[in-house]
């Protein structure tokens, strides 16, 4: 408990755990600071931009060589901390603490993946229960401090940042400042929009001149085929500039094969920070190094080559042990079998239910 | 036992029903959930024992529908990914899906006889579904299951007659999963939803519940569940086991230990030691990872006649989202999390997590539900006390 804040860096450096009850007084601590941010934070250059990392710790620890170590570099980061990769929870521990012991130093924005319901799906909550033991109590503590993480950024005045992007429901920053972030991500609305939606270059601007289409698809927000948030067009980012008086966006949230993507000459930009993502995509990842706000550099790299496997003992099967015996220990096979109700064409389907269904579906 | 369609059923175009998490609870009821695992179940237990064939098959529209599978693969032949930059996917795969959205009715109407054209509007559906996101530009799990439900669909056509047999199925899998591999490699998809190193595989699912019902209660079968650890012998078999083969493209693009990258099939490799355990574990594992997780299913849509969104016990409609609910369900409460916040002082350690969105279900719907499936708020956002406690369905296939 008393563990201090430069002795858990040092752990975590190493890729060390930190202990359950550390991690609690961590994000107790954490959300008495971030509970008193405004929804968007102003900062100042010199600052670098980070994109998504989901629990790539190596390239994390790979980007502090490349960018400088914190506090030498000030960082902002878009979100997508966990997720996917083998170490989520080192990847926002160490960046928990980071933001603890150097406040004015690095910047943490929410993405889509800190959220409960994500979390639950796509491996952050198997990998603290395998990393802390078979309960959830990790989990909880680094959700609940999700709810506080901040939304927006603003840089130099007249940077936009998010890990999304833009709302139909948000014309203006004051609309941001006034949502109540401190909950789940929400199914929709402002708050979810900010961190799903996507800019979509239109095809007029891809060499295909389709004038009608161009027109109507930058004119609005469309509904993402992702199945939340929106994708917004080029009128709709000059809009949202040109009302808040804002140059350009940065946001993260989409794989770039060259660790970056610039939209509507350089209204939009989208950084990717996770290289080689899930071990298979070849892409390229980078860093957004702004030294002012005209003066800017991308600064791109690979996989780290060493990736070897932390905290082994921790996890002899990665794969959480209560999935492999719910699903692949045999000594259920007695256990009520639904999947007799799977046999819709047997006959006594056909007797027992025939009243309740509409026959004409079938011969 | 056959599965058939009334030829007077009605046909239209399927139409999007899952918005959220208690819509993927509705899914879990309905008549076309339990279709697709009936389908599941029967091509599983009549590939058993069965290697993908080398040859055609005896019975011709098998061989038409792996022509026209095979045809796909030559249109992306004739669509060659873009030179220049790009985010990630290739943007001419919007081109190969333009291509062949306008052939599909067509080739469709060649395949099928006339009496059944009706129903091509749902199979255009489910079959354009089947290779993945045009918009996107990724495929996943739930583009696989289109297609399971693609051929479901032919077979209740009546269109597979006796002679249908796992070699047959085996020739249509075998055709389609060449063309997915071919699209992702070609246009560099992305892994639509992909778990990462925490799921079983960025793209499949049902070709290793196939693959391993290949092999299951087989004595003879000629590699062990740990042989896939062996690029060798994976190499040897990819053309005639679905698992192996599909293990096979993960070797292929993967790049790192397959320990770390792939750890659950690692795991099964090491720790599942027969081909029926893991068939069964997979299916299992499939009704609770695949069907009953909103991401993937928010993209299944229904029509009338092969996959009705009909409660399978009542017979009746299903409940149909209701967007006013939505807007009911997210207006921000008073207080929001601050004051959970605050109670979190004293008690952090609290056992469920700050739930602020709740739905307030239409009369009608708390009729339906009210009879006591899940309460709602658990599945919505509430975290598994134990991951597989909501394990709604148990395949259990040794049964079969």
């Amino acid at each position: 408990m008393s563990m201090e804040l430069d002795e858990c860096l040092e752990n975590l450096y190493k890729g060390k755990l930190l202990p359950e009850p550390v991690v609690r007084a961590l994000c107790f601590k954490l959300k008495e600071m971030l509970i008193r941010e405004s929804n968007v934070v102003h900062i100042q250059t010199p600052v670098t931009v980070v994109g998504d990392i989901h629990g790539q710790f190596h390239d994390l620890l790979d980007i502090f060589e490349i960018g400088g170590p914190v506090p030498d570099t000030n960082y902002l980061f878009l979100g997508d901390y966990v997720d996917r990769g083998l170490y989520s929870v080192e990847t926002i521990v160490l960046l928990m603490v980071l933001k603890l012991r150097y406040p004015h130093r690095i910047h943490l924005l929410r993405g889509n993946h800190e959220s409960r319901q994500i979390t639950q799906s796509y491996g952050f909550y198997t990998e603290c229960l395998n990393k802390y033991g078979e309960n959830s109590r990790v989990w909880h503590y680094l959700t609940d401090f999700f709810d506080y993480l901040v939304l927006c950024c603003i840089i130099d005045d007249e940077i936009f940042c998010v890990h999304g992007g833009l709302s139909p429901n948000v014309q203006t920053i004051d609309q941001i400042k006034i949502i109540d972030r401190f909950r789940e991500i929400p199914h929709d609305g402002a708050m979810a929009d900010l961190v799903w939606s996507d800019p979509e270059e239109s095809s007029t601007e891809n060499g295909n001149h389709r004038e009608e289409f161009y027109r109507e698809s930058s004119q609005h927000f469309q509904v993402s085929p992702r199945g939340a948030g929106y994708t917004f067009g080029r009128c709709v980012v000059e809009k949202f500039l040109h009302t808040n008086s804002m140059s350009r966006i940065y946001r993260a949230h989409q794989l770039c094969n060259e660790g970056f993507q610039v939209y509507f000459n350089g209204l939009v930009t989208t950084v990717w920070s996770a290289p080689n993502y899930c071990y298979r995509c070849g892409n390229k990842a980078s860093i957004l190094e702004l030294y002012s706000k005209d003066d800017y550099y991308f600064n791109v790299f690979e996989e780290a080559p060493e990736n070897k496997l932390l905290n082994e003992s921790a996890q002899a099967n990665v794969t959480n042990n209560k999935m492999l015996i719910d699903y692949f220990d045999s000594s259920d096979r007695l256990s009520e079998n639904d999947f007799a109700d799977m046999d819709v064409f047997s006959d006594s389907y056909q007797a027992k239910s025939a009243s309740s269904r509409r026959v004409e579906y079938f011969l | 036992m056959k599965m058939l369609i009334d030829e007077k059923a009605h046909f239209s175009t399927p139409v999007k029903r899952i918005f959220d998490s208690q819509c993927t609870l509705d899914f879990q009821s309905s008549v076309a959930i339990v279709r697709l695992k009936y389908f599941i179940q029967k091509y599983a237990k009549i590939i058993n024992r069965t290697l993908i064939p080398q040859g055609p098959s005896h019975i011709p529209i098998v061989n038409e529908i792996v022509d026209v599978l095979n045809y796909m693969s030559l249109l992306i032949d004739q669509t060659p990914p873009f030179e220049g930059p790009r985010r990630y996917g290739n943007l001419a795969c919007r081109d190969w899906h333009a291509k062949v959205d306008e052939e599909m009715p067509s080739l469709w109407r060649k395949v099928l006889p006339s009496k059944f054209h009706h129903c091509i509007v749902e199979l255009v559906h489910y079959l354009g579904n089947s290779f993945g996101s045009a918009t996107r530009l990724d495929y996943g799990t739930g583009h696989e299951l289109s297609f399971l439900a693609v051929v479901g669909a032919i077979d209740m056509l009546g269109l597979f007659t006796e002679e249908f047999q796992g070699g047959d199925f085996l020739l249509i899998m075998n055709a389609y999963y060449a063309v997915v591999r071919k699209l992702i490699l070609t246009y560099t998809l992305e892994p639509a939803g992909s778990h990462g190193v925490w799921g079983l595989d960025d793209h499949f699912h049902l070709a290793y519940i196939f693959g391993s019902a290949q092999w299951a209660n087989y004595k003879e079968a000629p590699l062990r569940p740990r042989d896939i650890l062996n690029h060798h012998f994976i190499q040897e078999y990819a053309h005639l086991n679905l698992y192996c083969q599909t293990i096979g493209f993960i070797y292929q693009v993967k790049r790192g230990p397959f320990r770390e990258h792939s750890s659950m099939l690692y795991d099964l490799a090491t720790t599942v030691h027969t081909w029926t355990k893991l068939e069964m574990g997979l299916t299992k594992m499939y009704a609770v990872e695949v069907l009953n997780k909103f991401p993937v299913v928010q993209h299944f849509w229904f029509g009338t006649g092969f996959y009705p969104w009909v409660d399978n016990r009542t017979g009746k409609l299903l409940p149909i989202y209701d967007p006013a609910d939505a807007d009911r369900r997210n207006t921000p409460q008073i207080g929001g999390n601050y004051a959970a916040f605050m109670s979190s002082i004293n008690s952090p350690a609290r056992s469920s997590p700050p739930i602020t969105s709740q739905r307030v279900p239409t009369t009608a719907r708390t009729q339906v539900r009210s009879q006591a499936r899940m309460p709602p708020a658990r599945t919505r956002m509430g975290p598994p006390t134990s991951r597989m406690t909501n394990t709604t369905v148990h395949h259990d296939l040794t049964k079969k």
